[in-house]
């Protein structure tokens, strides 16, 4: 029994360490032969930058399209994987009339293959759909609680300097129903203006 | 027998139990190696509601004066229809600044015509039977805009403004771009 004893005290004490802990009752050292360690950076962006401005986009009206792209890049070294999602969109702009457009709008957004692929007010756009379903469009402001949307980024560790660079390009358009009306609970859209902020995040992953 | 079969036991209890505790220590060393590092970028978008300008804004054109319904001074300002506009143009709605007073009135609760008619022009300051209205006073130049209402009350953007001045009775119209 004092052996089982030992063994827990013991594994409690290996836990500790490997959790991160201080916790040293043994003291004893060994020297190993030289050894490399390999360090990683991860870089995400979109459009190349740390912050993307998209807009103002104009003309969305009831019933009409407005589509933009924005890219995902990102880069991983160190023998590391990458992935990528979309991790929250928020309301940049709390005013009532933004608000109340926000909470109006639909989308849709798409992951394409090629920078060329259509984007446009007119046609569905190619590529795999990540955001609403079967072509539809789904309420913005529902994205905000949507959980994190994988963004496929391709390529892993198979670059020679062990570094993963990845694009993924996307397609997103907005829209407004076409029975939607200029007042909305007593404030008008008409002429109204809405900022969101979407957060893409990148993981490095090994 | 019985010692050694409760000895035996007591092994396989012994064994089980360290097997427990291996495994705690390798999920506790094992942990940190599957951490993830991450970043975030951010993408600001902002958009405006509204319709597009239409014919770029200048359809607002000054006319007269010139015989119109029989009526040979007829002097108004008017407005080609877009008949063919897309999304369709229900009415319009008139915007006259006098004194830096605006006000407003929507040009036709009734029927569209003639505003759906492309090769009609709308007279802004008198009735088809040629009774003017919508005068400034003597003196005031009044200045007049319009724009295009669509369905559920949606405003298009705003047209090129004219003026309309009033002198001695009778409507003296400049144009503005």
């Amino acid at each position: 029994m004092k052996r089982v004893w030992g063994l827990v005290i013991g594994a409690v004490v290996v836990a500790g360490v490997g959790a991160g802990t201080t916790l040293a009752l043994w003291n004893n050292s060994q020297t190993s032969g030289a050894a490399t360690l390999k360090t990683g950076v991860l870089t995400v962006a979109v459009g190349g930058q740390s912050t993307y401005t998209v807009g103002p986009l104009s003309a969305l009206y009831p019933g009409s399209v407005v589509p933009f792209r924005f890219t995902v890049n990102g880069a991983a070294s160190g023998h590391l994987g990458l992935t990528a999602s979309m991790q929250s969109v928020s309301l940049a702009d709390p005013s009532p009339q933004s608000a109340a457009l926000f909470n109006a709008m639909t989308a849709q957004l798409y992951v394409q293959t090629s920078p060329s692929d259509s984007c446009t007010s007119s046609a569905t756009p190619t590529g795999t759909q990540l955001y609403g379903s079967s072509g539809a469009f789904a309420p913005l402001n529902s994205m905000m609680t949507a959980p994190n949307i994988l963004i496929p980024v391709g390529a892993g560790m198979s670059q020679p300097d062990h570094t993963a660079r990845a694009s993924a390009y996307l397609c997103m358009r907005l829209s407004l129903p076409a029975a939607t009306p200029a007042t909305i609970g007593g404030v008008n859209i008409n002429d109204a203006t809405t900022s969101f902020r979407i957060v893409v995040t990148g993981q490095g992953v090994r | 027998m019985k010692g050694r079969a409760s000895r035996g036991r007591s092994r396989s209890r012994l064994h089980a139990v360290a097997a427990a505790i291996v495994a705690v220590a390798m999920l506790a060393v094992a942990a940190p190696a599957s951490a993830q590092w991450s970043s975030t970028a951010t993408a600001d978008v902002s958009v405006s509601a509204g319709y597009p300008q239409l014919l770029g804004g200048n359809w607002l054109t000054c006319r007269g004066p010139e015989t119109y319904q029989n009526y040979v001074n007829s002097i108004g300002g008017d407005f080609k229809a877009v008949a063919n506009a897309v999304p369709a143009i229900s009415s319009f709605m008139v915007y006259r600044t006098i004194a830096g007073v605006t006000t407003s009135n929507l040009w036709s609760t009734t029927t569209p015509a003639p505003v759906n008619d492309q090769n009609q022009l709308n007279y802004m300051f008198h009735d088809v039977g040629g009774a003017f209205y919508n005068w400034p006073p003597v003196g005031s130049p009044m200045t007049v805009w319009v724009r295009p209402m669509y369905q559920n009350g949606w405003l298009g953007p705003a047209s090129n403004s004219i003026t309309v001045l009033r002198a001695s009775g009778t409507l003296v119209l400049t144009c503005t771009a």
